[in-house]
């Protein structure tokens, strides 16, 4: 089972979007599809597995980033 | 507009994303075609949080899982969540019944296996009675699972030998509520997270333990900025990252640190009397005994009890700045609705009931309560440890919904019901999760089945429980989806059980939730779901034992639904009363909080409240006009404000082992790792176990991060790899309890509270060398 690709809801302190998102661009494998208020709803594309995780990691450690929560994945074999 | 696969994968999981948080996105040209053949509607398999979740079955598997977006959880997941197919297919899943012969096991068919199971059990019972076999359950297995084991061993076989593992785990908050609210269970519902403004969380990391739930109260605080939150904890932890204040302190002290921020409310005349006078009342122990002997006191009393509790006072047994406790009581005290959350760190606690107590008595003395955003809200570990064990009465001194094996009228009521004679059930409470293991290491206890758990790993103080499980001289089954577990290892008998959406069932979670889980997929090889093996082993222990008329009446239950049938009306007329929760509406619905009596009635958010609905509140309090406590009967349907000192921990730090150890969950790991470590990429990412050290403590003894530690306490040792980081207090180590291969229950101590009986894991004194 692989599951290659995870939509993930970041939620920002007040006022970080443009900060975030600045972030969020740096990072190789994470796709914004829109904003709301302090939400950022956006898909982690990872070639295998690991990168997804990482990601996950790095989202957790990002400043501004209060929550990052999965809130769909799928995969195929 | 045509895409690849990988591009419809992906623009499928953005219009999830999207839409969780209320945007639209276009779809694309066969948008939706993820390849699954059904979305089956369930429950997330972990923590007690209860998130929905679907599941995406194609050819027979689970493919894909998202968040319910119609429930409570609004389609969020953790990194838990969202990594749950993958525990189906483990390779270490458990397909065939096991047979320990010479030392290894071998399998047999289902027939051996039960007729074995049987023979050890009945031949037990024949020889040395009905005490000389026990049933340990667990917080995971389904509502039905459970009530037809409690119904076996209180009703057919007439002993009290059954208890679960949320005794490690939630008995403290149970007794916590009966004997304040004289019911067990939370009167509010995460509803309550929408309306406080103040956010009480204490000896909780719920950033990684229930990060949905977290989620909540940080997006509560993102939309108004007058909520506040308070987190006490001896660490630092990803949850204190949203506080606006964080009380550090030494652990084992906040019965000091509660009892100062009531002395604080006291003197600052920040107490709600109109709502104190009405509907409270309160008290103290007076003889521990057995049984503890307690006394009613008056106001002045309690006032004077407070004396020896100044912010001051406080300080100096806690080390938390009085300071922090001043403005702690003060915001608690004095913002529109206060909500209290708090989990293992008051419960895993010899003082776990009185620390309970003492959060309760803060939201009594302000009237913080029964109101939308006023609540003292208990998380919960397990998946269904509210549902099925203390809802259920699966512990040893509970009988269903509320009742109990010592009260007699109790005990007539369940025997009427289940249509057995009267005098069946006995009237001793039975043996706790500890003391059930301490009876199988004497060979009290002969035969023991532990189903969905696995004590081998969890249970405090572990090593000597491990070596009574491993005895040639007892009989010991152990249902399980995998193998091995650290307690399957050490069975004579291993059953494999069908894992989550391979079965359904019933879970019933954290604010009174209960949820269908519907079956997606069948299970792996010849494992079966739990319920089918009891009721089957149910039908023909009874009948070993002559008794197959009695057992053909008590369990002829032909699917779950028959049992949930059964418990519907066995909780008519309680506390709980779910009659109005019948199969149809929770398959189509996506959760119903109890009560719920009729099947128009939509479900209560909050208890004990006329004004919020309660359905139930003029039916056992007619003469109520708004709040009353109505468990509480003996007491005039009013709640207690406890007088409860401050005690230690059962085993303080000293000279010879002058650190704390804590143990705890990390955000990718759940409990003993069974299903959470057969996931590659969460193993990954957090592998194995850390000692946690504070940074001067580390400098003080020469130790780096990275280097190997051992931790040894009067009980154990284990070798782990140091975590110099500034998340815990000076003289704190902290260790995560998820690892099979580190043992660390070896090093914890087994002294629980003397009201609830919940282990101390939280605590005990530890020294550390550097190797």
């Amino acid at each position: 089972m692989i599951v290659p690709v995870v939509s993930v809801i970041v939620d920002i302190e007040n006022g970080s979007s443009e900060a975030v998102l600045h972030s969020l661009a740096e990072i190789n494998n994470i796709s914004v599809f829109g904003i709301k208020e302090n939400q950022i709803a956006a898909v982690i594309d990872g070639e295998d597995m690991d990168a997804v995780q990482n990601t996950m990691k790095t989202l957790y450690a990002t400043k501004h980033v209060t929550g990052a929560y999965p809130v769909f994945a799928c995969g195929y074999e | 507009m045509d895409i690849s696969r990988r591009q419809l994968l992906k623009y499928s999981a953005a219009i999830a994303a999207a839409s969780a948080i209320g945007l639209e996105l276009p779809l694309p040209k066969n948008a939706g075609a993820v390849h699954v053949e059904k979305w089956v509607k369930t429950v997330c398999r972990y923590c007690g949080a209860g998130c929905g979740v679907y599941v995406g079955v194609d050819k027979g598997k689970v493919v894909a899982v998202q968040g319910d977006k119609d429930n409570w959880n609004k389609g969020y997941l953790c990194i838990k969540g969202y990594y749950l197919p993958p525990i189906l297919y483990a390779s270490d899943r458990l397909k065939y019944p096991m047979l320990k012969k010479g030392g290894k096991f071998v399998r047999i068919s289902w027939k051996q296996a039960m007729d074995l199971m049987v023979e050890k059990f009945a031949a037990s019972i024949k020889k040395n009675g009905t005490h000389s076999v026990a049933f340990y359950g667990s917080g995971q297995a389904y509502t039905e699972e459970s009530y037809v084991m409690n119904k076996l061993f209180k009703g057919g076989l007439g002993t009290n030998n059954i208890d679960g593992n949320p005794r490690l785990c939630m008995a403290s908050a149970a007794v916590g509520y009966v004997s304040t609210f004289g019911k067990d269970e939370p009167m509010g519902s995460y509803d309550d997270i929408q309306h406080a403004e103040c956010f009480f969380i204490i000896g909780s990391n719920m950033a990684e333990a229930h990060p949905v739930i977290f989620r909540l109260i940080n997006e509560r605080k993102q939309k108004d900025k007058n909520v506040k939150i308070i987190m006490a904890d001896p660490r630092k932890t990803l949850s204190a990252r949203i506080a606006d204040m964080h009380m550090n302190f030494l652990p084992g002290t906040d019965l000091a640190i509660l009892n100062a921020m009531a002395h604080v409310i006291v003197k600052e005349n920040l107490y709600n009397k109109d709502f104190v006078g009405k509907h409270t009342v309160f008290k103290k122990l007076v003889d521990p005994g057995p049984p503890p002997k307690v006394t009613k006191v008056a106001w002045d009393e309690y006032v004077k009890f407070l004396d020896d509790y100044t912010p001051e006072a406080a300080e100096k047994i806690s080390k938390c700045p009085k300071e922090n406790i001043i403005k702690a009581a003060r915001m608690f005290a004095q913002s529109k609705a206060t909500m209290s959350f708090w989990c293992m760190g008051l419960n895993q606690r010899t003082r776990g009931v009185w620390v309970n107590n003492l959060v309760h008595n803060l939201h009594l003395l302000t009237g913080q309560i029964c109101r939308p955003g006023a609540t003292s809200f208990s998380l919960t570990g397990q998946p269904n440890a509210c549902g099925g064990v203390r809802d259920g009465g699966l512990l040893s001194h509970l009988l269903p919904y509320g009742r109990l094996v010592a009260v007699e009228a109790h005990r007539k009521e369940m025997e009427k019901f289940w249509g057995l004679p009267e005098g069946r059930i006995h009237p001793k409470p039975g043996p706790t999760a500890v003391d059930i293991f301490r009876g199988f290491n004497k060979g009290e206890i002969k035969a023991l089945w532990v189903a969905c758990t696995n004590p081998g790993q969890s249970l405090p103080n572990v090593s000597p429980y491990r070596k009574g499980m491993e005895s040639k001289d007892t009989f010991l089954v152990v249902s399980e989806a995998y193998h091995p577990s650290r307690t399957s290892e050490l069975a004579d008998l291993v059953l494999p059980a069908a894992l989550w959406v391979e079965k359904d069932g019933t879970y019933g979670q954290s604010e009174r939730r209960y949820q269908y889980l519907e079956k997606a997929v069948e299970p792996q090889g010849e494992a079966k779901p739990d319920l089918m093996v009891m009721t089957e082993f149910a039908n023909k222990l009874l009948t070993a034992l002559g008794r197959e008329d009695e057992a053909k009446k008590m369990f002829s239950f032909k699917n779950s639904e028959d049992v949930w049938n059964e418990i519907r009306e066995c909780s008519k007329g309680t506390v709980y009363d779910f009659m109005g929760m019948t199969r149809a509406r929770m398959k189509k619905e996506h959760g119903i909080l109890w009560p719920a009596p009729t099947e128009n009635h939509p479900g209560t958010l909050r208890r004990y409240t006329l004004k919020y609905g309660d359905p139930l509140l003029k039916k056992f309090d007619p003469q109520a006009q708004d709040i009353s406590f109505y468990g509480a009967k003996a007491d005039g349907n009013k709640a207690t404000i406890w007088l409860r000192p401050h005690k230690g921990p059962a085993e303080p730090v000293d000279a010879e082992y002058p650190f704390a150890l804590t143990t705890g969950r990390q955000i990718e790991h759940w409990h003993t790792g069974t299903m959470t470590l057969k996931v590659a990429e969460l193993k990954r990412s957090a592998p194995d176990a850390y000692a946690e050290m504070n940074p001067d403590d580390a400098k003080k003894l020469g130790i780096k991060s990275k280097d190997k530690v051992k931790l040894t306490s009067r009980r154990g040792s284990i070798v782990l790899e140091a975590k110099v980081v500034d998340v815990p207090r000076e003289g704190l180590i902290f260790v995560p309890m998820h690892y099979p291969d580190r043992l660390i229950n070896a090093l914890t101590t087994d002294a629980y509270d003397a009201l609830s009986k919940q282990p101390e894991f939280k605590i005990c004194a530890v020294k550390v060398e550097k190797v």
